[in-house]
């Protein structure tokens, strides 16, 4: 039996469209999901910022 | 009553230039491609079809299987008016727009698409309209125990049949353009849970058909003339063309009421 994923909510924000369109693209690139790449993105400052 | 939706079924293919090539050759018309071969859509004289690579979706492998979803001129009204009539939906953003999605009677994924997509990024293309209108319909095969029942959900988005007393098959339309749903009995078939839909549900699977206002004959005479296998069956109350697509699923292509 598959392990199931841990549950994930929705995250609305306001961002300038510019970003959004360069959010997408690069999803589109790396062929996964915007989702995907907003997560990576969002864990990586936090990241940083914590190993500071 | 909501806003028009044309059906709009998407195989998830091991094969989908194959599979595209095979649309092309039925006599769909190709109207949106990704030029590397993974993602392709379709129009017919009514409704609307996709084919995906099954091993490039950014939300898992479904290889073989073929999703209902329902293409709209606005995915975040549609959203909207579903809500607002009780249906259970949600809404995000994907690379190519808004994705929507509305839950089944029993809890199963309908996606909600736009059946447009403005950015055209990474090497997807629109493709102009032929001059000649397709003389296909397409049809999504919905396989339910539950047949009449299955078909009342339909109603409120706009898909009805002028009976819904035949225990074999119900042909649910909302007008000329937007395709066909056709209930059929049988028990609804299981799926491995895409990663994406663990958070909301398996999809809603259907089976890809066709109706044709074209005479069978004169129909399966082309199929042959553009390479493919097609049979004609004529024999009993049920004439019909059939074929094997690609993937290997059979498909039937019976005349258009």
């Amino acid at each position: 039996m598959r392990a199931k994923s841990p549950a994930k909510v929705q995250f609305n924000v306001y961002l300038p469209p510019d970003l959004v369109k360069a959010f997408k693209h690069r999803a589109i690139d790396e062929g996964r999901s915007l989702s995907a790449v907003v997560e990576s993105a969002l864990a990586d400052y936090l990241s940083r910022k914590e190993s500071r | 009553m909501t806003r028009p939706y044309v059906i709009w079924p998407l195989r998830f293919s091991p094969n989908a230039p194959a599979m595209i090539d095979f649309y092309s050759r039925i006599g769909l018309h190709l109207t949106f491609s990704h030029d590397n071969g993974t993602f392709a859509t379709f129009r017919g004289r009514a409704g609307t079809l996709g084919v995906h690579d099954a091993g490039d979706t950014t939300s898992g492998k479904v290889t073989g299987h073929t999703a209902l979803n329902l293409a709209t001129d606005d995915t975040e009204l549609a959203v909207a008016e579903l809500a607002a009539s009780g249906y259970d939906v949600k809404i995000w953003d994907e690379t190519y727009g808004k994705q929507g999605i509305v839950m089944s009677r029993d809890g199963r994924v309908i996606g909600i698409n736009g059946d447009s997509q403005e950015d055209l990024y990474g090497g997807y293309q629109t493709h102009d309209e032929a001059a000649a209108a397709p003389v296909l319909d397409v049809v999504a095969v919905c396989i339910t125990s539950e047949m009449k029942a299955e078909a009342v959900w339909f109603e409120p988005l706009g898909f009805t049949a002028p009976s819904y007393d035949d225990p074999h098959w119900i042909g649910l339309r909302a007008g000329d353009r937007f395709g066909v749903l056709g209930i059929h009995p049988g028990e609804v078939e299981s799926s491995d849970p895409r990663d994406a839909d663990d958070l909301f549900g398996p999809p809603y699977l259907v089976g890809i058909g066709f109706e044709t206002s074209e005479p069978l004959a004169v129909f399966a005479d082309r199929l042959s003339s553009a390479g493919l296998d097609p049979t004609m069956i004529t024999d009993g109350s049920d004439p019909r063309v059939v074929l094997v697509d690609p993937d290997g699923e059979e498909v039937q292509i019976h005349p258009a009421p």
